[in-house]
């Protein structure tokens, strides 16, 4: 409480009635703070109630809700991941496609068996008389550089040329081992390769340490079937893939769903604890310790405002006590009753506002803010009622009672608390309203499946256009009703609680609340209850 | 400070003991009480200093306190431990006590209610608002110590439940008649609820109404001297019924 709204310093004055002259001056700044305004004398309490009634409608909402953050991000990450490996298997395929070309060139280049084969052979063509065979000098080396040996067999399958034998190669074949070594293309050790000369047969033998050959024979329709295999393991991938993505989706949701629950409650103003393992351990700790910091403000600000209005009440029964004792004394003079009349008029709206500020605080941090029980409303407002004469209201605010015969036993299911509060909030409303004193009549009847609660007065009533900023600042404390926050609606240029709190115990109630009035013929505040 | 309206006589004897540590607070208490009517009424400002006051006054019954009214929120020793430690002594085992609380939440409520305090004020609180709550409480307490109940036309005797009215007649009340009347007096010159009255007569707030409203007719024929125009129990249209007693 070190900051008071006090008045700004007056300067020294010379006379008394350049005092007042200040005091005047500076009023209006201070009356900002402390007047209660026109009908409204409260404007900000109100996101608080609502906050409660909209928690168990979201928390229905939740669950569908929920499938929408986190694992919309994680759905598109790994859809990203998906393209991207389609993406990597057309990149190899391309760059399997530039090897095939790169090497094939590789494969008829002047140096390969196929070609030497092919040149020396072709060389060789040239038939000499005496029935030997001749090669050119550029063959011979050729050969030299490039191939082991070379032979060539006449039809019957001797050798009548070679070229560096090894031992191991034999000068004569049958047919069959020249099948074999076709088949194969290979004679012991060495690949071979063949060049038909017309009268003779080349062959030419390369090291098998450096040049390998592959052959095969195949199925016709195993060829043909070769696009279907490719596609089928292709098909076989994206199944793993989508089976491995699902798996991991729902993985995903399962491990981040606390945490969105709890983000959720947070966001609402619940303390939270969630605990998780694994990779988002740090995740949950940090929400957990945003959720304690939270905690720890709201815990310290409800206590701040409990502790302050528990010590403003023992000063204010004193003030009332004895403004009272003066107000009631035979004694006094007719200007000193008076006087402590106000004063004890306003103790009395303190003790409402300290009431509202505490009724709020409740609203706003308790986790559950109501705690219904069957209520008789008839019951409740003749208690109101009697509590309202007994405490001697009554004398320039004559209170009647008009219950319809059809509500006289009407049962609803509400905080008979709250319910009270609101009603004797308006009462104090209409008083604060009419200092010139007027009836009041607290009415009910049932409407449907609607308890219709009217307090309504023959005062002095609201103009259209303060009743216009009545409709906007509950409005306006409607729509904020996301915010637990009633400390910012009270910055607002309108003080107090009243009516936006009466508004917002019966929107917590599922009720509906009214105000109408026109200038000069009283104001009425209806509140509408589902029975 | 007489304008709280007085407590009638056989009250004004009662020892009060009040318990606060907020000193001004609780001197104005006992100036209210005193201005009341209440020839006894001593003020302490903590708990020890209560159980002492206390101890000392129980010696005998002459000078034993006949109500508490206490604070909650003590330094020492706060307003429930106070209550439940006094209660532990034989001789206010059933006195009557009242907290008076800055405090007025409902579980607050149901904790001082459930130790065996009998009524709590919350404050700020009017002055007679007190006043008449420690009286209905005193006169609820006390009943048997003062059967009778005067009124405008006839004087009320609990014990024998029997009327005499101011010409002399003797009347007897009915159970249910007795049970009425002793509510509403106990509360006397505050507006009791129709719900108030079923609930302490039938037990139950609905279904009734017809009931009671017979029963008042009844009472009204035994001690108002003219029914049709009571002066001592008054209807309050819609609401309830409130019983105005003569100052003895």
């Amino acid at each position: 409480m070190s900051k008071r709204n006090t008045p700004p310093p007056i300067p020294p004055c010379a006379n008394v009635a350049e005092v007042r002259e200040q005091r005047a001056k500076v009023r209006p700044r201070y009356t900002e703070y402390t007047s209660p305004g026109e009908y409204g004398f409260g404007a900000a309490y109100a996101d608080y109630t609502a906050a409660a009634d909209k928690y168990n409608l979201r928390k229905k909402s939740r669950k569908e809700n929920r499938r929408e953050g986190f694992p919309k991000l994680i759905t598109k990450q790994i859809g990203i991941f998906f393209v991207l490996a389609i993406f990597i298997l057309f990149l190899d395929f391309c760059i399997f496609c530039m090897i095939t070309v790169v090497e094939s060139n590789n494969q008829v280049r002047p140096d390969s068996p196929t070609r030497v084969t092919q040149e020396v052979g072709e060389t060789m063509s040239l038939y000499n008389q005496d029935g030997t065979w001749v090669c050119p000098e550029d063959a011979q080396e050729l050969l030299d550089e490039y191939a082991s040996w070379a032979l060539v067999l006449d039809k019957n399958g001797k050798a009548v040329w070679e070229f560096n034998r090894p031992s191991d190669v034999p000068t004569s074949y049958t047919i069959n081992e020249m099948a074999l070594a076709g088949r194969y293309a290979a004679i012991g050790n060495y690949t071979v390769k063949f060049w038909d000369m017309g009268e003779g047969l080349l062959v030419v033998g390369f090291d098998e340490d450096e040049w390998w050959n592959f052959s095969g024979t195949w199925r016709a329709d195993t060829v043909q079937r070769l696009p279907l295999y490719v596609t089928l393991i292709l098909f076989i991938n994206v199944a793993v893939f989508l089976v491995y993505f699902n798996i991991s989706r729902h993985k995903i949701i399962r491990a981040t769903d606390p945490i969105t629950d709890a983000l959720d409650d947070l966001a609402t103003g619940q303390p939270v604890e969630v605990y998780v393992g694994g990779e988002l351990k740090e995740l949950a700790q940090q929400i957990n310790k945003t959720s304690t910091i939270i905690e720890a403000k709201d815990t310290a600000r409800a206590n701040w405002i409990r502790d302050v209005s528990h010590d403003i009440r023992t000063p204010l029964s004193l003030v009332l006590g004895y403004a009272e004792a003066i107000a009631a004394d035979a004694e006094a003079s007719n200007a000193n009753k008076e006087n402590a009349a106000a004063i004890r008029n306003n103790a009395l709206k303190i003790k409402d506002l300290v009431n509202d500020l505490n009724t709020a605080a409740q609203l706003n941090y308790d986790v559950q803010p109501l705690h219904k029980e069957p209520v008789h409303v008839a019951k409740l407002l003749r208690e109101i009622a009697v509590d309202y004469m007994n405490n001697s209201y009554n004398e320039p605010y004559p209170l009647s009672l008009a219950i319809d015969e059809a509500a006289l036993s009407a049962t609803m299911q509400a905080d008979e608390r709250l319910l009270r509060r609101s009603i004797e909030n308006l009462l104090s409303n209409a008083r604060q309203n009419n200092a010139q004193g007027c009836a009041l009549t607290l009415g009910l009847s049932l409407q449907g499946a609607q308890v219709v609660i009217r307090v309504q007065d023959t005062g002095v009533g609201v103009s259209a256009e303060k009743m216009k900023q009545l409709h906007e600042r509950l409005e306006k404390a409607r729509l904020s009703s996301q915010s637990r926050d009633w400390a910012t609606m009270a910055n607002g240029e309108e003080h107090g609680l009243g009516l936006v709190l009466v508004d917002r115990i019966i929107s917590t109630h599922g009720g509906t609340f009214a105000i109408q009035s026109t200038e000069g013929s009283g104001f009425t505040a209806i509140i509408s209850l589902p029975l | 400070m007489n304008a709280f309206g007085s407590v009638e006589q056989q009250l004004r004897n009662k020892r009060i003991l009040c318990v606060d540590d907020e000193v001004e607070l609780v001197a104005m208490v006992a100036n209210i009480l005193r201005n009341a009517g209440f020839q006894c009424v001593d003020v302490v400002h903590n708990g020890t200093e209560a159980l002492k006051a206390i101890d000392a006054a129980a010696a005998s019954p002459e000078t034993a306190y006949q109500l508490f009214l206490l604070d909650v929120m003590m330094p020492d020793i706060d307003g429930f431990t106070l209550l439940s430690r006094i209660r532990t002594r034989s001789a206010h085992a059933k006195t009557p006590a009242l907290f008076l609380t800055a405090k007025d939440e409902p579980a607050q409520r149901v904790s001082g209610l459930s130790l065996g305090a009998d009524d709590y004020i919350a404050k700020p609180f009017l002055p007679q608002e007190l006043v008449l709550r420690i009286a209905a409480i005193l006169r609820r307490c006390y009943a048997q110590e003062s059967p009778l109940l005067h009124l405008a036309a006839s004087t009320v005797n609990f014990e024998t439940a029997e009327v005499e009215r101011n010409d002399g007649t003797h009347t007897q009340l009915t159970a249910k008649e007795h049970e009425i009347l002793q509510v509403l007096a106990r509360n006397a010159g505050r507006i009791v609820t129709i719900d108030a009255l079923c609930e302490a007569c039938w037990g139950t707030t609905f279904g009734y109404e017809n009931s009671l409203m017979a029963h008042i007719r009844r009472l009204r024929e035994k001690i108002e001297a003219d029914p049709s125009s009571p002066q001592s129990l008054i209807t309050i249209k819609g609401l309830g019924y409130k019983l105005d007693v003569m100052q003895g």
